[in-house]
């Protein structure tokens, strides 16, 4: 008997094709992990029947939206846990909840004194005397109940948490005349020292006469530690910049260790002048930061710089790459340049999280302010830049490619990496402070004009690419022209504004997206809303403008804006600083005699 | 030993070990408590089935005696479909032509070998990766069926997704 005649089969004297291959197959195939969202949806575009496979699958759907939404599946455990239509519901409404700013859980806490506190995705750590409450926040979408834990007897002026290590850094004084630190490396379960440290506790001590003073920032990316050692005191000190002489006395110092061997990898220089204002980990090896040239130039920068083997002293002349900031008008200086991006770049959650799904790292957003004074630090501006981590990257050599090891450094102009940012004015809304906080592709910050709305601020672009499209459809549909020119009176750099406007949470019902271009038929009512949700781009200029119109001008990064009006019960006047998280935003009051402070925590 | 017959009627001896990476042919196996197995007739789809066959017994034999992945733990099939790693003997036994991939990865899914299952699907998609649409019907020698109207339409849906 020949082969195939006993078994006629459709596919008889054709050659066995890819897309020949039975359904499931196909759609397990194309499930791999190899293939991301954007080869899926490009396989749609291959023949009819790869278009229908995919239309009609779950699983491959839900990556699609997970891509949309910037976010990865959650681990092995969960997704074993769960199933794919579950997995899509809970991402689609959590997404929704976030546009609409209708949390599912509100707490209020109040502290006498201000807690030392921290917020790392979804938990909370709180410090109140010596007793650090550590505080996992609720989740309808994920599914998370509320948890609460308590360590004792912690001694601490400062802490970082980095929850999937289950790493605990309690940064405290040694009680000497000298300057010195030790780093406690603690069990956030136990709030013993951490099996992982094979030295449970790392000391610094610093060449300063300033023994007060001393704040630090810190970051743990796989076995680093980096701590940031600044002392702003001259700072705040100085009455007037433009006279002053005292630069010598800056003096921030980076230290590097490896936490699991307890060796100190690297020192910044603890010469005099060097300005290191902030950093993060770009990767497991390099660090970018903040850096202000010493007097007289005083110009801020951005410095790549590798983490080193072995207790060296590192130069930021020997940066790697240099990023540069766009021109500076009049004579002012650099005060501050902070990098915020959370969570850090290197960020996975541990294998043990309970997430459905988490944030992905291609298109989290760096956000960098810049202060700059004229007089004194209180009498100063910030500018905020917006950059994906990506495109920020794509401008630094890979690591350990023939390139990277070239001695010659580099160095990126304005021009050159400017074109893909947002940069805001301090006018606007959202540039004007350091109270912001970012958290994935999102970022809030507080209104220096206090108002009854804030704004969350959207930079991933797929979801503002999509509902473009989608908008120029239904235009497309209804006969009308497909909005491509901004309407007058819009923020002319923002040529993909978008504004979510609510009227009320109460009637939230009907809230709706509102297009770059005024639709003259719709309800008055929802021109009024759109008008108004437009007032922030209208408001004249009141402050010092340093950075060049121009330069902002080819500041193209799209975002979608989400205009929310502030809960009544909420009393922004007295706010004082924002954190936000994983499906948590803390507003953090104080009140107006100083002696309480109120922690509202929203859970999404 | 274990008598397999292909639809195409060729016989094959086996050692149990090896038929038992099939977990289909295990299970028929116990089922009946014959030694006598007939697995790869597809329902009504038959083809040449014999050199696929030889290739996936080859795969068996070096992969005999190591655990079998359990059919109902979830939480490993996720962990399998995550992990990118194809291992140097398995990379090199699956470089095939394309025909004989497909034959490999249907004969592995009717037999229910789904290690050999994974590293067929993952050699796809390791080609299909970062392929344009165009690029992929060349790969596999797949004929454009959609008129330009339907492939502008789906470009224009996809469209959000691409870098611009």
């Amino acid at each position: 008997m020949s082969s195939g005649l006993a078994h006629p089969t459709p596919f008889m004297g054709q050659r066995r094709a890819a897309t020949n291959l039975p359904v499931e197959l196909l759609e397990h195939i194309l499930d791999q992990s190899e293939l991301t969202f954007r080869d899926v949806l490009r396989c749609k575009l291959v023949n009819r029947r790869l278009q229908d496979v995919i239309s009609r699958s779950l699983p491959l759907r839900y990556k699609v939206e997970l891509g949309a939404y910037g976010m990865v599946d959650g681990t092995p455990e969960m997704r074993a846990r769960t199933s794919t239509v579950y997995r899509m519901k809970q991402l689609q409404a959590c997404q929704e909840s976030w546009n609409r700013f209708q949390w599912t859980s509100q707490r209020t806490l109040t502290f006498p004194s201000w807690p030392i506190s921290l917020l790392d995705g979804d938990l909370l750590a709180m410090l109140e005397g010596e007793d650090l409450k550590l505080l996992r926040m609720p989740s309808k979408f994920r599914n998370l109940e509320e948890d609460e834990k308590v360590l004792h007897e912690l001694a601490l002026d400062d802490l970082y948490i980095d929850k999937a290590l289950r790493l605990l850094v309690s940064i405290k004084r040694d009680p000497t005349d000298e300057p010195a630190f030790s780093a406690a490396l603690l069990h956030l379960d136990t709030g013993k020292a951490h099996p992982a440290a094979a030295i449970p506790t790392l000391v610094q001590s610093l060449t300063s006469k300033r023994t007060e003073g001393w704040s630090f920032a810190m970051s743990v990316t796989g076995p680093y530690l980096a701590v940031l050692f600044q002392n702003f005191t001259a700072d705040y000190d100085a009455e007037d910049w433009s006279t002053r002489t005292d630069w010598n006395e800056q003096e921030d110092t980076l230290v590097v260790w490896n936490w699991h061997t307890g060796e100190r990898m690297m020192a910044s220089p603890t010469i005099k002048c060097c300005c290191i204002r902030s950093f993060i980990f770009l990767d497991f090896g390099r660090i970018l930061v903040g850096h202000i040239t010493p007097a007289p130039s005083r110009e801020p920068l951005l410095r790549v710089i590798k983490v080193k083997d072995g207790d060296v002293e590192v130069s930021l002349q020997d940066a790697d790459h240099t990023f540069h900031f766009p021109p500076i008008l009049i004579p002012v200086l650099a005060a501050d340049v902070n990098i915020h991006c959370e969570p850090t770049p290197t960020w996975c959650p541990g294998e043990d999280e309970e997430t459905l799904f988490s944030v992905a790292p291609e298109h989290r957003i760096v956000v960098i302010t810049l202060r700059a004074t004229q007089d004194n630090i209180f009498n100063s501006d910030s500018y905020t830049i917006v950059v994906l981590f990506h495109d920020l990257m794509s401008h630094v050599k890979p690591r350990n490619s023939p390139e990277w090891l070239c001695p010659l450094k580099n160095h990126t102009p304005w021009p050159k990496w400017g074109g893909k940012t947002r940069l805001f004015y301090p006018t606007s809304a959202h540039g004007c402070s350091d109270l912001l906080s970012v958290y994935g592709t999102r970022f809030i910050s507080i209104p220096l004009e206090r108002s009854r709305t804030m704004e969350i601020i959207d930079f991933n672009p797929h979801i503002i690419r999509r509902r473009l499209s989608t908008q120029a459809e239904a235009e497309a549909d209804r006969g009308t022209e497909v909005g491509s020119s901004p309407a007058p009176g819009i923020d002319m750099l923002a040529p993909w504004y978008y504004a979510m406007a609510l009227p009320s949470r109460e009637s939230l019902g009907d809230g709706m997206l509102l297009g770059n271009k005024p639709d003259a038929t719709s309800d008055p009512k929802h021109n009024e809303r759109e008008s108004r949700s437009l007032i922030v781009a209208r408001e004249p200029l009141q402050v010092p403008i340093w950075i060049p119109t121009e330069a902002a001008q080819r500041c193209h990064l799209p975002y979608t804006s989400y205009e929310i009006p502030i809960p009544m019960d909420l009393n922004m006047d007295f706010c004082i600083d924002v954190m936000m998280g994983q499906d948590t935003i803390v507003f953090m009051f104080d009140n107006e005699a100083g002696d309480e402070y109120t922690w509202t925590i929203l859970s999404f | 030993m274990v008598l397999l017959v292909t639809s195409d009627n060729k016989n094959f001896v086996v050692d149990r070990e090896v038929a038992d990476r099939s977990v289909f042919v295990k299970n028929t196996l116990e089922a009946r408590g014959l030694s006598i197995a007939t697995p790869p007739m597809l329902n009504g789809g038959c083809f040449e089935l014999t050199s696929p066959f030889l290739q996936v017994l080859e795969y068996c034999q070096h992969h005999r005696g190591e655990p079998l992945p359990t059919t109902d733990d979830a939480n490993a099939d996720e962990n399998r479909k995550r992990t990118t790693d194809i291992g140097e003997w398995d990379r090199k036994f699956i470089t095939v032509d394309h025909e004989m991939l497909f034959e490999i990865i249907l004969a592995a899914n009717y037999l229910d070998i789904k290690p050999l299952l994974d590293v067929g699907c993952k050699t796809i998609g390791n080609m299909v990766k970062g392929k344009s649409p165009e690029e992929v019907r060349k790969l596999f020698d797949i004929v454009n069926d959609f008129t330009p109207e339907e492939e502008a339409q789906i470009k224009k849906e996809n469209e959000w997704a691409e870098d611009p």
